[in-house]
C-alpha cells in the first residue's frame, strides 16, 4: 500500500481513494474497511476479466461505534463533509458525507450492516487488508432481495478471485465457509434470501465467464450451498423456518432524499 | 454499494422505477406500526373519551356523542389531517410542519407556527400530562380500586397523593411536584438512551392502554345496561352516592332537563371529538424515520385517524348503551353542576365507569395503570416533536447549532431533549401551584396554526409543484385533493374557532378569551418573533443570508 498517494483531496480514480481513505483514517488510530462495490475491487487480485470490470458511483465504509465525532473531524481533514442533519436523525446506525472537490457520497455504516438483513460488524473490523473480509463482503451482496446485475457481478468476482475454507481467521485472502454457515445459521432470514440469489450467481457467471472459471464458480456455489444446508441452525431458525415466507422475512431499504434541494424552487 | 432500495418517497408513487439503485439504502427506523402507536397516542382516546363523557355530554345532553364522534373524524380525516399526510409524504423531513409552511407559504409563519407549536408542546404539555396522570388518572385508577374491593388503603393513597403539604415554607401538592418530576426525568432517559427503546417501549405500553379500554368495552358489552344497573347500585351501597334510579331525579332537581334529538347541540359536541383526532399528525414532524412515508404518512396519519375515530365512537356507544344515554348525561350533568350532590370519590369518566362493571383486582390494576399510560404518554410525544423542531431550526439557524449536536455516547440529542424536559418542569410547577395555569393551552394559536397549514396545503401544489407532483398528484374533479382538503380544513378550523369562541358553554369551558389565555397566545408569538429577527441579524453579523435556507427544502 506504499503507493497510496498522501495528498488531502480525495482522488479521481475511486478504487484508489477507498484503500487511500482507511489508510489515512489508520494514521489516525480510526478503523475503517471498505463495503460495497469498492471493497469487492480491493479484494481483485491478478488478472481479472473485464467481464467483472465495473464503475463505482460511492465510497462505503464500516466503522465501529462510538468513534463518530473522531471520525467526523478526521473526514473533515480528509476532504468530506458531514450531512449535519442525516448524521444527527441516523448517526447510530448511518453517516452520510459528500466528497467536496467531487460530490462523491461516503457512507459510513456504524458497527452493523442494515440493508435487507442485518449483519453485526463490529468484530469483523480487524482485517489484515482495506475491506471487510470476502466471506463478509458476499454476504452483503447475497443479502439483497431483489438482486441486480451489479450484485451478481461482485458476487461472482468474490468466488473468481478467492479459494473456499473452512474457517478462516480474518486476515486470510480466503472466503470463510464457516462465517457464511454461521450466519446464515442464525437467522432464517438470511438463509432464504442467500439461498434464493445463490443459484443466480451460477447463472451470471455462466454469462460473465469463460467456461473453466464460470465451472469453478459453479463448483464453489454447489459447496456453498450444501454447507448452507447442512450447517447447524439455531433454535430461533428452526422457529421463523415454520412461519416461512408468510411473513416478510427482510427489509426493504430505501433510497435517501439528499438532494431535492431545487425543488423547492418548482 | 447497490442495494435493493425503495426510491425516496417523493419518488415511489411515480410507477416503473420503484426500485433505484442509486446510492446505498437506508433502513428507517419507525414502522407503521410504531407510526400508528404514536399518533394514536397523540389524539389520546382514553383521555378523550374521559372529557366527551365527563364534560361533553353533560353540558350537551340533546346532543347525540355517537353522530358527533363519525362527523368530527370524517370532517378531520379528510381535510386537515389529510394535507399534513400529504405534506408529510412529499417532504419527510424532521420539523414537519415547520418545513412545510416556511417552504411554501412563507419562512417566518412556518417559523412561527413551529416556535408555537414546540413552545406549547415543551412546556404546556409535558407538564400537563404529568399533572393529569396524577390529579385524574391515578387518583381515579386508585378510587375504583378502593370502591370495588373495599380496602380504604386504597383511597387514602389517592387523598394523600393530591393532598397539599407544606415544605420549606410552601404549601402545595408536592407529592405530585415530585412524582411528576420523576416520570418526566424518566421519559428523558429513555429518549436519551434512544429511538429504539423508545419505540420498543411505546409499543409495550400503547398495548397496555389499549387493552384497558378493550376490557372496560367488553365489560360494558358483557354485563349490559341490567347488569350495569345492579353494579352501579353495589358501588353506591360501598360509597354512599346515589343509586342508579336517583341519578335521573337529582340531575333534573340541579336544573338538567334533556329533550329530544339537536343537531345544534350534536355540534357543540365537535371540539370534545376534534381535541381527538385533530392531533393525530405527529410522524410528520418526525419525517425521514418513518418507513416508506409516502405510503406510511397515509396510513398513520389519515388511517391513524379514521382508525381512532373509530374506537372513539365503538367505545362511546358501548358506554351509552351500558349505561343509557339519558342516563350517561345526568351523571355527567351533575359532576359538571353539582358534584356534592353527587358524592363520587372522582369524577364519573369512562375509566371510572368500566372500573364499576368489575370487582376483579387485575383487571382494575390494567384499567387503571392503562388511563395513566393515556395520560402520561403525551410526554415523550411531545419531547419527540419538539426535539425535532429544534433540530430543524439549527440546521436552518435560527437556533444555536448546539442544539441538534448529538451525543457521540447515545447518539441521540441530549441537548435537546435536557432543554425540553426543563421546560416540561417549568409546565408541571405553573400547574400545580397555579389554579389559572390550565388556561395557558391557548387553544387559538394551536387552532390557528392548523389553519396555516392547511392555507399551505391550498397552495401546495402551485407553489411546489414538482414536490407535490412527485408525492402523487393526487386530484379530486380534476383539482389538487390537497388544495380541497386545505380550504375545507381552514374552513372548519375558522369555524371550531367560532364555536369556541361565541358558544358562552364552550368559551366557559376551554377559555381560549380570558384574558391570560390571550396573554401567553400574544406573548408566544411576540417572543418568537423578537427570537426569528435576532436570529436574521444575528446570521447577518456572521454574512449568512437565513433567507436562502427556506429556498430549498432541506436533504435529509
Amino acid at each position: 500500500m506504499s503507493d497510496i498517494p498522501v495528498t488531502g483531496l480525495p482522488l479521481d480514480d475511486i478504487t484508489a481513494e477507498g484503500p487511500r481513505l482507511v489508510l489515512r483514517l489508520a494514521e489516525r488510530g480510526l478503523v475503517a474497511r471498505l463495503v460495497g462495490g469498492v471493497g469487492v475491487a480491493a479484494h481483485r487480485h491478478g488478472d481479472s476479466p473485464a467481464a467483472l470490470d465495473r464503475g463505482y458511483g460511492d465510497l462505503d465504509v464500516v466503522v465501529p461505534a462510538g468513534s463518530s465525532k473522531r471520525l467526523a473531524s478526521a473526514l473533515d481533514e480528509l476532504g468530506y463533509q458531514g450531512n449535519r442533519r442525516f448524521n444527527a436523525l441516523h448517526g447510530d446506525r448511518r453517516m452520510m458525507f459528500h466528497d467536496r472537490r467531487l460530490g462523491r457520497q461516503l457512507d459510513v455504516l456504524v458497527g452493523v450492516f442494515a440493508m435487507c438483513h442485518t449483519l453485526e460488524l463490529s468484530d469483523r473490523l480487524g482485517t489484515g487488508g482495506v475491506a471487510l473480509t470476502p466471506a463478509d463482503l458476499l454476504l452483503t451482496k447475497l443479502q439483497v432481495v431483489e438482486i441486480n446485475g451489479k450484485d451478481l457481478l461482485d458476487a461472482v468476482s468474490l468466488l473468481h478471485h478467492h479459494e473456499l475454507a473452512e474457517r478462516a481467521d480474518l486476515d486470510a485472502d480466503v472466503l470463510d465457509l464457516g462465517r457464511l454457515a454461521e450466519v446464515c445459521g442464525q437467522s432464517w432470514g438470511w438463509h432464504a434470501t442467500v439461498t434464493d440469489n445463490l443459484p443466480r450467481v451460477t447463472d451470471a457467471a455462466a454469462e460473465l465467464l469463460a467456461d473453466a472459471p464460470a465451472d469453478a464458480v459453479a463448483d464453489q456455489v454447489e459447496r456453498i450451498t450444501a454447507r448452507l444446508a447442512d450447517c447447524p441452525k439455531s433454535l430461533r431458525w428452526r422457529a421463523r423456518a415454520r412461519v416461512g415466507r408468510r411473513v416478510a422475512w427482510y427489509e426493504l431499504p430505501e433510497e435517501v432524499a439528499t438532494d431535492v434541494g431545487g425543488a423547492a424552487r418548482g | 454499494m447497490t442495494r435493493t432500495t425503495r426510491a425516496s418517497a417523493s419518488r415511489t408513487e411515480q410507477g416503473p422505477q420503484v426500485f433505484v439503485r442509486n446510492s446505498t439504502g437506508l433502513v428507517r427506523e419507525v414502522s407503521l406500526r410504531d407510526a400508528l402507536a404514536f399518533n394514536s397516542l397523540g389524539m389520546n382516546v382514553g383521555v378523550g373519551l374521559v372529557f366527551l363523557l365527563v364534560q361533553g355530554i353533560g353540558f350537551f345532553p340533546n346532543g347525540s356523542a355517537v353522530l358527533a364522534v363519525l362527523l368530527g373524524t370524517l370532517a378531520t380525516a379528510f381535510t386537515a389531517t389529510y394535507v399534513y399526510a400529504e405534506f408529510a409524504a412529499a417532504i419527510p423531513r424532521s420539523g414537519g410542519d415547520y418545513v412545510f409552511v416556511s417552504r411554501t407559504l412563507h419562512p417566518f409563519l412556518g417559523w412561527l407556527l413551529s416556535w408555537n407549536n414546540a413552545v406549547w408542546l415543551s412546556v404546556y404539555w409535558i407538564g400537563f400530562n404529568a399533572w393529569f396522570a396524577l390529579t385524574g388518572a391515578v387518583p381515579t385508577a386508585l378510587a375504583t380500586l378502593s370502591a370495588a374491593t373495599g380496602q380504604e388503603v386504597w383511597q387514602h393513597l389517592a387523598d394523600g397523593l393530591t393532598a397539599e403539604h407544606q415544605l420549606l415554607g410552601i404549601t402545595t401538592q408536592w407529592w405530585v411536584l415530585a412524582v411528576g418530576t420523576v416520570l418526566n426525568v424518566l421519559f428523558a432517559v429513555v429518549l436519551i438512551t434512544g429511538a429504539r427503546s423508545f419505540w420498543r417501549l411505546q409499543g409495550v405500553l400503547f398495548l397496555v392502554a389499549g387493552l384497558a379500554l378493550v376490557i372496560c368495552a367488553v365489560l360494558m358489552l358483557a354485563r349490559g345496561a341490567v347488569g350495569f344497573e345492579s353494579s352501579w347500585n353495589a358501588f353506591a351501597a360501598r360509597n354512599h352516592t346515589l343509586r342508579y334510579d336517583e341519578v335521573l331525579p337529582a340531575a333534573r332537581a340541579a336544573g338538567f332537563s334533556p329533550g329530544g334529538f339537536s343537531l345544534t347541540d350534536t355540534i357543540l359536541l365537535f371540539p370534545w371529538v376534534f381535541f381527538v383526532v385533530g392531533f393525530g399528525a405527529g410522524t410528520a414532524q418526525l419525517g425521514g424515520e418513518i418507513k416508506r412515508a409516502s405510503r406510511n404518512q397515509y396510513r398513520s396519519i389519515v388511517g391513524g385517524v379514521l382508525l381512532n375515530g373509530l374506537a372513539m365512537l365503538l367505545l362511546t356507544a358501548c358506554l351509552l348503551g351500558a349505561t343509557h344515554t339519558t342516563w350517561a348525561s345526568a351523571l355527567a350533568y351533575l359532576s359538571n353542576n353539582d358534584p356534592g350532590a353527587l358524592h363520587l370519590p372522582t369524577s364519573p369518566g369512562f375509566n371510572l365507569i368500566g372500573g364499576v362493571l368489575t370487582s376483579n383486582v387485575p383487571l382494575l390494576l390494567v384499567i387503571g395503570v392503562g388511563f395513566v399510560l393515556w395520560a402520561l404518554m403525551g410526554t415523550p410525544l411531545s419531547q419527540l416533536q419538539a426535539t425535532r423542531y429544534l433540530l430543524a431550526w439549527s440546521l436552518d439557524r435560527t437556533m444555536p447549532e448546539a442544539l441538534s449536536e448529538v451525543s457521540e455516547r447515545h447518539h441521540t440529542p441530549v441537548r435537546a431533549i435536557v432543554l425540553t424536559t426543563v421546560t416540561g418542569e417549568l409546565g408541571l410547577v405553573l400547574l400545580v401551584t397555579w389554579q389559572s395555569a390550565s388556561l395557558l393551552g391557548a387553544l387559538l394559536a394551536q387552532i390557528l396554526g392548523l389553519a396555516v397549514v392547511c392555507l399551505a396545503g391550498v397552495v401546495f401544489p402551485f407553489r411546489l409543484p414538482d414536490v407535490w407532483r412527485s408525492a402523487g398528484a393526487r386530484r379530486l374533479f380534476g383539482v389538487p385533493a390537497v388544495a380541497v382538503a386545505g380550504a375545507a380544513g381552514a374552513v372548519l378550523m375558522v369555524g371550531l374557532l367560532v364555536l369556541l369562541v361565541a358558544n358562552p358553554t364552550l368559551n366557559s369551558v376551554y377559555g381560549p378569551t380570558r384574558a391570560l389565555s390571550l396573554y401567553a397566545t400574544g406573548g408566544v408569538l411576540v417572543a418568537g418573533a423578537l427570537w426569528y429577527a435576532g436570529a436574521r441579524l444575528v446570521n447577518r453579523r456572521r454574512g449568512i443570508d437565513l433567507s436562502l435556507a427556506f429556498k430549498e427544502i432541506p436533504p435529509e
